[in-house]
């Protein structure tokens, strides 16, 4: 292909390009722009100095990260409950997208629809407030029942065993509803004539679901996963922080990178080494991306992110 | 799209103008080191320091603290009615701007590290850390010139307020002292027996808690003082001088022989007190739950639920907790009262890196610590219409009452509140009060070292998660002292502690040599 050519088809297709530009400029300022702001991670920020003449770091601020006797606790809880999202969030919105596209009714459909989205829609700390309506000692709706049936009180927020299924659940009811959606839109993507075609060979509505929904299904669901395990090193800090009432009693089973991060530094408000955690967190996820999409392409290329 | 496409030039117009800008301020940090060389030729000009301030440039000053309400009523009065004070003696205008308390450190932070408009800011997070990034202007050359009655009237105190070599800001008029006591609603103790100068130590306190626990069982005998903390949070205030991560020194230590830093969680006080807390946590005079408890104190005595606490304590801390729970309860000083670093300069009035006339920044401070008009107008408001005088002692006009006043600052954020009138439900003679319960504590043999934490910032973020684990916890008997005391301080070993004592110690050595 000689240069002469690229430059026609540049020239053809200039407008296009003059179409793509301002989302471009708005891709570039948005967000590559600051990115530069990582070289804070590498500097002792001083704010009369300015970030480019604040001195070199090195890569001290990173050590704060790893010098720690919680850093495997912390990386390990962070990488568990979200492989645990993962795993819990997609079934369970799976399972209510094809609970909602088998129904009938439009009516029905928006109520039901609404009614699983609105968790996402609460703050955190109002959830963090229902859970504890639920779990509190004192006053708490369990241990009401439990007092009731003639059970020993259970003190939930200075039991760390609990909380792994508690944060599981809770994430659960919060997010899946949201996803669900995006399901949802998948499933009604599906060409009907398909399940018509099924019916007439006497396809009863499970194996329609089996062979039909489930397997036209599977590139949404891997790249939701894609998506998700890119921010695997990423915790949801009010799921982690605010429900869990920031009890110490819990902290084994409940700290994370961005809880860890944030009990240090509220003490010491270092903006470099706060952005060293963001840039930690952010390459460990670019690396997974890249890792997962790999063995996508190796195991099922078509469904691959890129 | 072109109005997108001018929004996107825009803001990387606005992106590059921000690097600039932080470029820029190097300059402004060389004038100031110029000007700290030049402090002789500054010294030689205090005899005209009023030409710097009449200078016929009314230049206008922010000025931002805290506050419940944002926007109250009268602040354009207050405003003007200040300006007016303010013209007669220095050419500048303020502008006055209240933070509610919930964004107030987070908005200042970003105020001070965004480098926007900013003169005078009440600063309630510690000025080392502020001080460490080159936020904070330093006033030490002019002070003396261009606030003389303010550094008269705090002088005693502004040592705290050093921090490198330089001063960050003028503490407030306030308790500066801090000491701890066992708060209780008065009408219990009463009906319990008991009179308030009985109860001397702990042994006195267990006492009325066993009585009250008979008495009442419908209320728990002590509940925290503050939330996600245990009862017993303040039961070693005053044995320490504790200036990070729980390493300090003992108050009594004695400074003619060089000062031992130690790690407070690892001593027999510390131990005396997780073993109390659990002693008491079993026989039930505490709160269940109290380390996760979400219910302020004051709620809980309103909702008639809790007799006593055991917190910080001052002369006027019976008022106004009566005032906040509408319930009436007296206040036993127990602990030793102490004066520390950091007691002193948690808040201050500060002068931002950013500000462009530090002198008049400083001289309408001066006003707020010695003019009494200037004073009563900045924390009560407009006389007549927010307040009402009578024998020296300021009240609400009738039918003005908290919710519906114009206007109303807290004394501790006054700068001198002394100057100007008392409240009335401040208890009598409020300032010698005040005035004497400074000057009698005992001084911290730390106090006015202020720790710089450069070097053990790693460890700083690691023992703050492990104290959240375990602090509330030990201080609120939750768990047997005698296992999770010792698991306690072995993993605020294997977290870098004493990195951050040897640090400490040379540091200290190095200051007590100076001194």
């Amino acid at each position: 292909m000689g240069k002469k050519k690229t430059w026609k088809n540049i020239k053809r297709a200039f407008p296009l390009y003059i179409m793509v530009a301002p989302g471009f400029l708005y891709l570039l300022i948005n967000n590559y722009v600051p990115m530069t702001g990582i070289i804070i991670a590498f500097k002792h920020l001083n704010f009369a100095k300015g970030i480019l003449h604040s001195d070199w770091a090195g890569l001290s601020n990173f050590k704060y990260l790893f010098k720690t006797p919680d850093a495997a606790l912390i990386t390990r809880n962070t990488l568990l409950y979200n492989f645990a999202f993962i795993v819990v969030n997609t079934t369970v919105s799976i399972l209510i997208a094809i609970l909602l596209s088998e129904l009938r009714s439009k009516t029905k459909v928006k109520i039901f629809q609404s009614a699983v989205l609105i968790p996402s829609l609460i703050s955190i700390i109002i959830v963090s407030y229902l859970v504890y309506a639920f779990l509190s000692g004192r006053t708490g709706f369990v241990n009401g029942l439990l007092t009731s049936l003639g059970k020993e009180n259970i003190s939930f927020y200075t039991e760390s065993k609990y909380w792994p299924f508690i944060l599981i659940f809770v994430n659960c009811w919060k997010g899946a509803g949201y996803s669900s959606i995006i399901y949802l839109a998948a499933i009604l993507g599906i060409d009907q004539e398909m399940y018509e075609a099924a019916e007439i060979d006497g396809a009863t509505r499970w194996h329609k679901i089996k062979c039909i929904t489930l397997p036209l299904l599977k590139s949404t669901v891997i790249t939701m996963t894609l998506l998700s395990i890119g921010r695997i090193f990423y915790s949801d800090f009010g799921l982690f922080y605010q429900v869990p009432m920031n009890s110490g009693a819990l902290i084994n089973a409940t700290n994370t990178i961005d809880t860890y991060v944030y009990r240090g530094l509220i003490e010491l408000g270092d903006i470099s080494m706060s952005s060293a955690a963001c840039v930690y967190q952010s390459l460990m996820g670019f690396a997974l991306v890249m890792i997962a999409n790999w063995l996508t392409k190796r195991y099922s290329s078509e469904n691959a992110l890129f | 799209m072109r109005k997108k496409m001018a929004a996107a030039v825009l803001m990387a117009a606005m992106t590059a103008s921000l690097l600039a800008g932080c470029g820029d301020s190097k300059s402004s940090d060389s004038t100031k080191a110029d000007s700290a060389q030049t402090t002789a030729s500054n010294q030689s000009e205090a005899g005209d320091s009023t030409s710097d301030l009449k200078d016929g440039k009314t230049e206008e000053l922010l000025m931002v603290w805290p506050g419940s309400n944002a926007s109250p009523a009268d602040m354009q009065a207050v405003e003007d009615a200040m300006n007016e004070i303010i013209g007669e003696k220095v050419d500048a205008k303020v502008k006055l701007q209240i933070i509610e308390w919930g964004a107030y450190n987070d908005q200042t932070n970003l105020m001070l590290s965004s480098g926007e408009k900013l003169d005078m800011v009440f600063l309630m997070s510690n000025i080392r850390e502020d001080g460490q990034r080159g936020q904070l202007y330093p006033i030490n050359d002019l002070v003396e010139t261009y606030a003389p009655d303010a550094y008269g009237a705090m002088e005693r105190y502004i040592e705290a307020c050093y921090f490198d070599g330089n001063l960050y800001g003028l503490p407030t008029y306030r308790d500066l002292a801090s000491q701890a006591g066992f708060m209780c609603r008065a009408d219990i103790l009463e009906e319990l027996g008991y009179k308030a100068e009985d109860i001397k130590n702990f042994d006195d306190i267990e006492e009325v808690l066993k009585k009250c626990q008979e008495v009442h069982p419908e209320l728990y005998p002590m509940i925290p003082s503050d939330l996600n903390s245990g009862c017993f949070l303040n039961y070693v205030k005053g044995e320490f001088d504790v200036v990070t991560s729980g390493v300090g020194v003992d108050i009594d230590d004695d400074a003619s022989d060089g000062i031992t830093v130690i790690n407070t969680y690892d001593t027999e006080k510390y131990k005396e007190m997780a073993e109390k807390a659990y002693d008491w946590n079993q026989k039930g005079y505490f709160m269940p739950d109290s380390t996760t408890n979400t219910t302020t104190r004051q709620d809980l005595f309103r909702a008639n639920t809790a007799f006593s606490y055991y917190g910080n304590q001052h002369p006027g801390t019976a008022t106004q907790e009566t005032m906040n729970s509408g319930k009436e309860i007296v206040s036993i000083p127990i602990g030793r009262s102490t004066i520390s670093t950091s007691s002193v300069n948690f808040c201050q009035w500060a002068i931002p890196a950013q500000c462009e006339n530090p002198k008049k920044a400083l001289a309408v401070l001066n006003l707020l610590y010695s003019d009494s008009d200037f004073q009563n107008l900045f924390r009560y408001g407009i006389e007549g219409k927010d307040y009402v005088v009578s024998d020296g002692i300021a009240s609400y006009p009738d039918g003005v009452t908290s919710d519906s006043v114009g206007w109303g600052n807290e004394l501790w954020l006054c700068g001198n509140g002394s100057v100007g009138y008392a409240w009335e439900t401040d208890p009598e003679n409020v300032y010698e009060k005040f005035t004497e319960y400074n000057d009698t504590a005992q001084e911290s043999p730390l106090y006015g070292f202020i720790y710089d934490t450069t070097n053990v910032k790693n460890e700083i973020t690691a023992i703050t998660n492990v104290t959240d684990k375990y602090k509330a916890i030990i201080e609120n008997g939750d768990a047997d002292p005698s296992t999770t005391l010792p698991q306690f301080n072995e993993e605020l070993k294997s977290a870098g502690i004493d990195n951050i004592i040897e640090d400490m110690q040379k540091q200290v050595d190095e200051w007590l040599a100076n001194k």
